[in-house]
């Protein structure tokens, strides 16, 4: 799987939020976003899920425009704003109705995926009583369980305690190993240089330079 | 669909009970105002108070305030449940299905919820006449035709929005038409065609599946 961006713009209304972008993203790699709050981070997120639209430019997916023909991108998960599960449901009620959707994993994956981000011993508490940093591994799990291709996650660690931020980077490069791309956003440069083979910065809408980090083992 | 059903109501439990409280409360208050005046005629209590007898024309100020409230609220509805997936949860739902086939479960749910409430609304109604002594026999034409044209109003209110959206000078135009429709027309419920209503149902759903695709990233964007 290749994602080519190229020449994309975003401007809503007469505001330019991203200016001429031109990224590649190819299997095996995890890929650093980073840039202050309002930097277009987001809403170039979004545009790679299919939410937006490039007001310029193409977003291609093995060469092909997949969003423009069938909707949304193919084998692709994310977590990009304040995850939205039922509260009166437990975490792993939550997922397994998500899981429902598609219907490709059973018990074993949504499992898994719950004890990836250390949930196992809350799964079975109602989500309405979770802490914010427990909504944000769910909402992480939920991108996780299904194994897609392309996983995207914005602001990911936020909340969410040293332990399992360490656990997660970890489980993050392993998943990238299984030959996927991982896309991760951050307003906080020590999360993604710690865990990302390139690092895009954001400023203003354009990104103002490429910096390649090895992976710190 | 058991997922964005199972969602939606959970929402109007936990964030519109109180919504729905209000509008249990609206038509009881208008229902016990004709009992207090001594008013027990079945067609003031009951389907005045459910504004299925609604007249533009020869229907009073208060009959007026009933039907307005009645379609405002099932208007309301309808869009909180249509747009609080677009402004929270997209990563959730859109990358695990089509833009039609969320559309398609969310009219169900939304139609769904609406009949409900009617539902409860005429037996509720019924069963207060029934308390008053006042007899009113359960129509289940009369309800069958009220839930088809509440979805009617729905329906054509999310048309005109995705209309609006794909052709913004229209949207006047599809102002004055919206309330042309619902409000000057006679929208008495018992001289209306089930067949009629029906067709014209199907008809609107059809659009709405068709313009939704040209129009969805514009929805989510204006979110």
């Amino acid at each position: 799987m290749k994602i080519d961006v190229k020449n994309v713009s975003k401007k809503f209304g007469d505001v330019t939020i991203l200016r001429n972008i031109n990224i590649s993203f190819t299997n095996g790699k995890i890929y650093g976003l980073i840039g202050r709050n309002g930097s277009g981070k987001s809403v170039f997120l979004k545009m790679l899920c299919g939410f937006y639209e490039p007001t310029t430019g193409e977003i291609l997916f093995d060469g092909v425009n997949v969003i423009k023909q069938k909707g949304f991108p193919p084998s692709m998960r994310a977590l990009i704003e304040k995850p939205n599960f039922i509260p009166d449901l437990t975490g792993y009620e939550n997922l397994k109705l998500l899981a429902s959707i598609q219907n490709t994993i059973g018990d074993k994956e949504i499992l898994q995926a719950l004890m990836d981000v250390n949930l196992m011993d809350d799964k079975d508490k109602k989500y309405s009583k979770y802490s914010l940093g427990m909504k944000q591994k769910l909402g992480i799990a939920q991108a996780l369980m299904e194994r897609p291709e392309i996983v995207i996650l914005d602001e990911p660690f936020n909340g969410v305690e040293e332990k399992t931020a360490r656990d997660l980077r970890k489980k993050l490069k392993e998943y990238s190993r299984e030959d996927k791309i991982v896309i991760l956003a951050s307003h906080i440069k020590e999360d993604i240089e710690a865990l990302a083979d390139e690092v895009y910065l954001f400023d203003d809408g354009s990104i103002k330079k490429q910096v390649h980090k090895k992976r710190k083992h | 669909m058991k997922y964005i059903f199972l969602h939606d109501i959970h929402y109007m439990i936990q964030k519109q009970r109180k919504f729905l409280l209000v509008y249990l409360v609206i038509l009881l208050s208008y229902f016990y105002f004709h009992i207090f005046r001594g008013v027990r005629s079945v067609d003031v209590v009951y389907y005045d108070t459910l504004a299925v007898r609604f007249d533009w024309i020869s229907s009073g100020w208060l009959e007026k305030l009933v039907f307005l409230f009645m379609v405002t609220f099932y208007i309301y509805i309808t869009f909180q449940l249509f747009y609080k997936d677009l402004k929270f949860g997209l990563d959730n739902i859109y990358l695990r299905m089509t833009s039609s086939q969320w559309l398609v479960s969310k009219l169900i749910t939304i139609y769904f919820i609406s009949a409900l409430l009617l539902m409860i609304a005429h037996i509720f109604f019924n069963l207060l006449s029934l308390l008053e002594n006042i007899s009113v026999p359960f129509h289940i034409l009369l309800y069958c035709k009220n839930v088809l044209y509440i979805f009617c109003v729905e329906s054509t209110s999310l048309l005109f929005v995705f209309i609006g959206r794909k052709y913004l000078w229209l949207m006047p135009i599809l102002i004055c038409s919206f309330l042309g429709i619902f409000l000057v027309l006679p929208t008495n419920i018992w001289k209306m065609s089930f067949l009629v209503l029906f067709m014209l149902f199907m008809l609107i759903n059809l659009f709405l599946i068709y313009m939704y695709k040209s129009v969805h990233v514009r929805l989510i964007e204006s979110c």
